[in-house]
């Protein structure tokens, strides 16, 4: 029988991300103490140099070895290890709700396996559904126990927002000032488009990685017929004869939007990823967000 | 095309509405089925420019619409009835009777193609016309007549056939063809009404007939066509075509020398209009004479002669002269003659005689040189030497003066005062004072002498066997007669030149010898029944005729050349002479004895047919009395095509079918 965790994450999984920690092209500073080694020297046991000592020093951290040798008082440096902050946004609107997985399942097992990676560190975890109402606002996570935490916030968040993609982020970056690594998963299928929420985030200073989520209805639809489409956010309608033109017309007019997303991320810093929700999502991690540089 | 109307103008109106509702139906249809989708940005974006839901892109863009609207245009069409005049052949069985003589070699209708090619797209325009269970029969003919094919309902095969006629360069002899149909529409009927075992032994069936030519033949008499139905379909122009041809060409000694040749020739315009023509002569390929600018009148004939002293002069015999006309018309088979000069032969003769002094001066002097004259007396011909030679055809003429042989020899025979061999020949009991009241002035022995002054004292009329034809006639019957005896020639004389004394010594019984015609008339003799004229002016033989070849010396066989360089081998008759029939090419035939690699002789073969070089098309036929006028009788029937628009419907209405399984294309 299917456990609530396994469902998102099974235990081959789990063994696997365990193995992993994100990595953040930005050092941040943490506000406690975690598993990370950071830029600032600090009270780790890993050695880094030595100092003159100043008054005012600690007097724990002198060398007292050094001032036997020397007769001179020497401070000893330890690298400082920090906590990360690891955000993770996933899309909960209606237009996720398709797909075989369904989108909005794909995004909660990522953000579930990207969560677990950040818990197993002692990074500082949130995933929070795009949600600008605040009805589910995402808990502040850290180590591994709080995995069950996860699977339970991951299971209440419904899927039925109607929100613009640009209002839920900006509610988020009010809400979260803080700095840290940034994951957003999203289809992006909003008419009022994208690149406003992307401002938001890249205004935070965030490093941020976008996982572009589409289904293989959407990337090749099988369709045929005289069709009357429905959006199901908004009920926008678009009636279609479907024709091997109008297909292929179909398809360059996609090509061209993840396209222009990439390039937008591009010029913004922002790492993008597009995946179909065909794609398992531990081969997702292993291979294709390691290769952008967010785990390893 | 025309349109019979299969509905009234109400229905009319009701199936005038079906397209409509079939576009009303269309936009109905197109309540589209709703399909929820994540979002609609990408697809709204797609279909922009496509602009789907402009009314006429939604048209062109549904060819379903299309053709359902084509399929019921179809079905609208078919309504319509369209349809057109057709004709359909009456009866069930056809005969097609296609003439391939010289004459429909004439180029007078469409450029390039001639009188048989235009009679071979008739008659395949007839066979298309075929009702499905008709049979049709092909022969063509000429001079003979070829079947090739017989009964069949097979179309194609009877088409392959018509194509497969050959032009002949042959006279037209409509009767054989007549009676090759006849025989084989007829069963149980052949070609011979004369034979008593000709039993019916079965119901002769009708038949159609179609003649299709251009009328060049002659009248077909004493003929019953039986359950034949002729139609006479002529073809080529009504209007006298512009043909002038070479009727007659042919050359002789000149009677003034001895050694002078003289080439003469006929034209003949058959057009309607004057005609200036020019042509030249060509002596063994080498132009010899030519004369441009000779008018001849319509409907008239014209001569010209050639001295061919020159030629004679520049080359050995045999001479092979050939006349063109340079102008051209619409018969060109006509424009072309041929004639030779071969080497004088010279004829092999036996005189037996008991001494005839009158005989021996005439067949001496000038006739040494025509042939080589033996004289023998009675009792040679009970020697060995005799039965060989006479057996063995080594003379071409015996002259027996008053005495009978045994048995016939194999050679032309001159008796004088006695009956060949055989009881087939009878003459009278002799009577006396005879003057001769008629004498044939056509046939080649007595053509050119003169013998109605002479007088006989005694003579016997003469009785031949059946074709015995009679030269010389007396009040009291035959004086001189001929009569053909298994390719030879038996002439006989009913009166001696001498009688015999008791005392031994001859006297004349008749004035003859002392006429000019005793000794033209032995040269006559000598030249026709010895064979010298045959060869030496080369007579002109007309295609389709035999030729009998004769040579000097003796060979078991020979070998023909025809002009386009064909050869068969001939063996030799018994009598020394050689009988070539395949002359159905206009030109010069070469004739090489054995094995050896020399040309003997030539002779030529022209077309020179009167009938042929009119090739004025005849309206009408006649045989067996009764008039053929060339008429339509075929039943006009109304081709309908609506069929066909019901196929196409059937076919679009598949299409449609697929389409709509397929879906993608929509």
């Amino acid at each position: 029988m299917t456990t609530t965790g396994e469902k998102y994450l099974t235990p081959k999984m789990l063994a696997q991300l365990e193995r992993m920690e994100l990595v953040s092209r930005k050092i941040f500073r943490g506000r406690m103490k975690g598993e990370r080694r950071s830029k600032r020297k600090g009270q780790s046991v890993e050695f880094a140099d030595f100092r003159n000592y100043v008054p005012g020093d600690d007097l724990r951290f002198i060398d007292w070895n050094l001032y036997a040798r020397l007769d001179k008082l020497f401070l000893k440096l330890f690298m400082e290890e920090e906590d990360l902050h690891f955000y993770c946004l996933f899309d909960c609107s209606a237009s996720m709700e398709f797909g075989d997985p369904t989108k909005f399942f794909y995004a909660k097992q990522l953000a579930a396996a990207l969560g677990y990676i950040g818990l197993c560190r002692s990074d500082r975890v949130k995933v929070e559904s795009l949600d600008p109402s605040g009805r589910h606002p995402g808990p502040v996570l850290r180590g591994r126990h709080s995995l069950w935490q996860l699977y339970d916030y991951l299971d209440s968040v419904p899927c039925d927002s109607n929100a613009t993609l640009a209002e839920s982020v900006k509610s988020f970056c009010l809400r979260n000032p803080g700095k840290g690594i940034l994951v957003l998963i999203s289809d992006l299928m909003d008419k009022t488009g994208y690149e406003t929420a992307l401002r938001y985030l890249v205004s935070q200073n965030l490093d941020i990685y976008l996982i572009h989520v589409l289904s293989q209805e959407e990337i090749d639809p099988e369709v045929k017929g005289d069709l009357r489409l429905v959006d199901c956010e908004d009920s926008d309608v678009a009636e279609i004869t479907v024709s091997k033109r109008l297909l292929d017309r179909y398809r360059q007019t996609l090509a061209t939007f993840i396209r222009r997303a990439r390039e937008f991320c591009n010029r913004r810093d922002i790492v993008y990823m597009m995946t179909s929700t065909e794609r398992p999502v531990d081969q997702l991690v292993a291979n294709y967000l390691r290769q952008r540089g967010l785990v390893r | 095309m025309n349109i019979l109307s299969a509905f009234t103008w109400w229905q009319w109106l009701i199936l005038g509405v079906i397209p409509a509702a079939i576009v009303a139906l269309y936009f109905l249809k197109l309540r589209r089925q709703p399909v929820a989708v994540p979002s609609t940005y990408l697809w709204t974006k797609a279909i922009e420019d496509l602009h789907v839901n402009s009314f006429w892109q939604k048209l062109r863009n549904s060819l379903l619409l299309w053709l359902q609207l084509f399929l019921i245009c179809l079905l609208l069409l078919s309504g319509l009835r369209p349809g057109c005049r057709g004709e359909q052949l009456e009866g069930d069985r056809f005969i097609f009777l296609i003439d391939a003589s010289a004459s429909m070699s004439a180029m007078d209708m469409e450029e390039g193609k001639s009188r048989l090619d235009l009679a071979k797209e008739h008659c395949i325009g007839l066979i298309d016309r075929m009702k499905p269970k008709d049979v049709a029969m092909i022969i063509s003919f000429s001079d003979r007549a070829y079947p090739h094919q017989s009964y069949t309902s097979n179309k194609s095969l009877l088409k392959r056939k018509i194509k497969d006629i050959k032009q002949t360069q042959f006279k037209t002899d409509l009767r054989e063809a007549l009676i090759a149909a006849s025989g084989l529409a007829n069963p149980g009927r052949t070609s011979n009404r004369e034979d008593n075992r000709d039993i019916q032994v079965a119901d002769a069936l009708e038949a159609k007939l179609f003649i299709v030519s251009d009328g060049g033949v002659a009248e077909v008499q004493d003929f019953s066509l039986a359950g034949l139905t002729p139609e006479y379909h002529p073809i080529g122009a009504y209007d006298a075509p512009d043909n002038v041809g070479i009727i007659a060409f042919s050359v002789s000694q000149s009677i003034e020398e001895d050694k002078s040749y003289e080439a003469y020739a006929r034209f003949e315009n058959f057009g309607n209009e004057d005609k200036e023509i020019s042509f030249s002569l060509y002596a063994n390929g080498e132009l010899h004479d030519s004369k441009s600018t000779v008018m001849i009148k319509a409907n008239q004939t014209r001569g010209a002669q050639f001295d061919l002293s020159a030629a004679l002069d520049k080359f050995d015999l045999p001479i092979e002269l050939r006349l063109e006309i340079e102008t051209d018309d619409a018969l060109a088979m006509d424009n072309e003659a041929f004639c030779i000069i071969n080497r004088p032969k010279q004829a092999k003769v036996l005189v037996v005689s008991d001494g005839n002094r009158y005989l021996e001066l005439a067949v001496t002097d000038r006739l040494r040189k025509l042939a080589t004259i033996e004289f023998e007396i009675p009792s040679y011909l009970d020697s060995e030497e005799y039965r060989v030679q006479a057996l063995s055809g080594e003379f071409d003429l015996i002259i027996y003066d008053r005495l009978t042989p045994k048995e016939h020899p194999q050679a032309n025979t001159f008796y004088i005062d006695a009956l060949p061999p055989g009881d087939q020949w009878k003459k009278s009991e002799s009577f006396s004072q005879v003057t001769v009241i008629d004498y044939s002035r056509s046939h080649r022995v007595t053509q050119f002498v003169e013998l109605s002054r002479i007088v006989i004292v005694e003579a016997c009329s003469l009785t031949g066997p059946t074709a015995t034809k009679s030269l010389v006639d007396a009040k009291e019957g035959s004086l001189m007669a001929i009569a053909p005896r298994q390719g030879f020639q038996d002439l006989v004389l009913g009166f001696p030149i001498v009688v015999t004394q008791d005392d031994g010594t001859d006297e004349l019984n008749t004035d003859w010898p002392n006429h000019p015609s005793f000794p033209l008339i032995f040269k006559s003799i000598i030249q026709y029944l010895g064979g010298v004229a045959d060869m030496d002016i080369a007579d002109n033989t007309r295609t389709g005729s035999p030729v009998k070849i004769k040579l000097e010396e003796q060979f078991d066989t020979i070998e023909v050349k025809n002009p386009v360089g064909k050869k068969s081998t001939l063996r030799r008759a018994p009598n020394n002479t050689f009988l070539f029939a395949d002359t159905a090419e206009i030109g010069v035939y070469e004739v090489k004895p054995g094995k050896v690699d020399e040309t003997r002789e030539k002779f030529a073969v022209n077309l020179m047919n009167r009938r042929e070089s009119d090739i004025r098309v005849r309206e009408k036929l006649e045989i067996g009395f009764q008039e053929i006028t060339g008429a339509k009788v075929n039943r006009i029937v109304r081709k309908e095509y609506w069929k066909w628009f019901v196929i196409v419907a059937l076919i679009v209405l598949f299409f449609e079918w697929v389409i709509y399984n397929r879906r993608i294309l929509v």
